[in-house]
């Protein structure tokens, strides 16, 4: 039952994060935009706005049940929550997981939407770099989607996606500042290093995310469990 | 004392240096209707959330059905043998009365569809309506439903009837007493309400300042309990050393009233053994026992 309950908490995050990812398919198609220079660096910041949509959709914590009320910093149903019989580990990953779920929805979503708007993408690129396309973006998705949820645990949901926001600004400095190997800069994977441009999937990046997605979605679960309510 | 359903000993927790318990030891026997009093601040809800596993205690042990709390593995089994009514009596706000009855229904296997009904039936619950929509003390009557259908061993009641009217605090404290005696459900009944305790407990415990200060069987207490009422002729000019059983003196004027919680005997007769008194000795109420300690406290 505790899918329903996550479901039910993020079902309006969701159509907003849908909306937010089609918004710049939809400016792109009304425009007329065709070469492909121009359609590429559009697809790339809009692949970046769906991984984007990660951090909402990790849901809020076990403390802010409700956007108002996680405003208000107030805890709302955190006792009746904490009461029933179910682990935090429990709590916390079913919500990750119709996060997820939901994550990888929006960019399947999107990213099907701009394959058949835009013909210059197909030109150049199989069906099999669309699906390796995806799972890429998916990827990067998830290790900011784990990041989204261990802030969640320790913040309110208004702080929670400006200290996410911030951490990911802060990665982008870094990567200018301290270039790291091509093969595992993830704002280069969603960009000219994109499966539709390469034909291949970036293992090594995809493995940075996982693991480092892994290893916050871990320390979350550390974090709620030794958390007093 | 054997079968004891919820025991705790030594119980310590500060918050930020501010001591919330100071060594609390409690014991609530299996089948009993417990309530449980202080002033506000005084522990209650602090000792309910470290019952429940939400605080860590800072020192003390507590064993719920007889199992440690802190050990893994037994926090679950605990929780899916309790009925929690929350203090705050906050329940998700997307849901409709109907969606979270469904949605906590299957946490509990020995869930009480009959009780489900009777609960909706006599609290009058809107199945359709959305939980903000819900007056406090419809939210306070489906926490109720929610906590005394889950065929719960032990009934954890935080200020169960805040929010609700007389003729619904009447409907909840019969249907406790009734979970009580026809289901055996231990209750544990926090409230500021001496009244409502008064009225369904068979044992007490007053904290104050994290401490347990009285406990025992209600009527026992009352029993035990007098209140000594003395009035002299002349003013009292230098202050009496009252024998043992005296709880709290208070003196003014001609007049000294005392609560005696023993040897109510021996202190009317040192107390008409003064020249130019006059002693009355009367029962005393659950309230007068906790004013009284807690403000000698």
């Amino acid at each position: 039952m505790l899918w329903i309950k996550a479901w039910l908490e993020i079902r309006w995050r969701l159509a907003f994060a849908l909306a937010l990812a089609l918004s710049p398919l939809g400016g792109m198609y009304f425009k007329g935009m065709s070469s492909p220079e121009a359609v590429g660096r559009a697809v790339a910041f809009a692949a970046m706005l769906w991984v984007v949509t990660a951090v909402p959709l990790a849901g809020s914590g076990i403390k802010t049940q409700s956007p108002l009320q996680g405003t208000k910093g107030l805890h709302g149903s955190t006792q009746f929550t904490l009461a029933l019989p179910v682990s935090r580990f429990r709590l916390l990953s079913v919500r990750a997981g119709v996060g997820l779920l939901a994550m990888c929805g929006v960019i399947m979503i999107s990213g099907t939407v701009a394959w058949a708007l835009f013909p210059v993408l197909r030109a150049n690129s199989t069906l099999s770099d669309f699906w390796r396309w995806i799972v890429t973006v998916c990827c990067c998705a998830a290790g900011l989607h784990a990041l989204s949820i261990l802030a969640s645990t320790v913040l309110d949901e208004y702080w929670q996606v400006w200290a996410t926001m911030i951490t990911v600004g802060v990665l982008k400095l870094l990567t200018i500042q301290f270039p790291p190997p091509s093969s595992v800069d993830v704002f280069r994977v969603l960009a000219e290093g994109s499966p539709l441009q390469t034909h291949s999937l970036p293992w090594p990046m995809i493995a940075v995310s996982l693991g480092s997605g892994a290893v916050a979605f871990l320390v979350a679960v550390r974090v709620a469990d030794s958390c007093e309510y | 004392m054997n079968n004891l359903v919820v025991e705790a000993v030594g119980l310590r927790k500060s918050f930020k240096g501010r001591a919330a318990l100071s060594g609390l030891d409690l014991g609530v026997p299996a089948g009993s209707l417990f309530g449980f009093l202080g002033r506000n601040g005084a522990g209650k809800t602090t000792t309910i959330k470290i019952l429940m596993g939400l605080l860590k205690s800072s020192s003390g042990s507590v064993s719920i059905f007889g199992l440690p709390i802190d050990v893994a593995g037994n926090a679950l089994d605990i929780r899916r043998r309790i009925g929690l009514v929350t203090e705050d009596k906050e329940l998700y706000p997307y849901m409709t009365v109907a969606q979270i009855i469904r949605f906590t229904r299957p946490f509990f296997p020995k869930w009480r569809d009959d009780l489900e009904r009777r609960y909706i039936k006599l609290f009058d619950l809107p199945p359709d309506k959305k939980i903000p929509d819900l007056s406090k003390g419809m939210r306070s009557k489906l926490m109720l439903l929610l906590a005394m259908s889950r065929g719960a061993e032990l009934l954890i009641l935080d200020e169960p009837t805040d929010g609700l009217d007389p003729v619904a605090v009447e409907e909840m404290l019969r249907e406790v007493i009734r979970l009580s005696v026809e289901e055996g459900t231990t209750v544990f009944f926090s409230s500021h309400q001496l009244g409502e305790v008064e009225q369904i407990a068979d044992r007490v415990m007053i904290i104050d300042r994290g401490r347990s200060i009285v406990c025992g069987s209600l009527d026992d207490l009352k029993e035990s309990y007098r209140r000594l009422h003395i009035v002299f002729d002349e003013d009292i000019r230098t202050p009496i050393q009252w024998l043992d059983g005296a709880e709290h003196v208070r003196q003014e004027g001609r007049t000294v009233s005392i609560l005696a919680s023993r040897n109510v005997g021996g202190l009317t007769g040192q107390a008409q053994s003064f020249p130019g008194s006059h002693v009355e000795v009367l029962p005393v109420t659950l309230k007068e026992i906790f004013l009284d300690h807690v403000r000698g406290n």
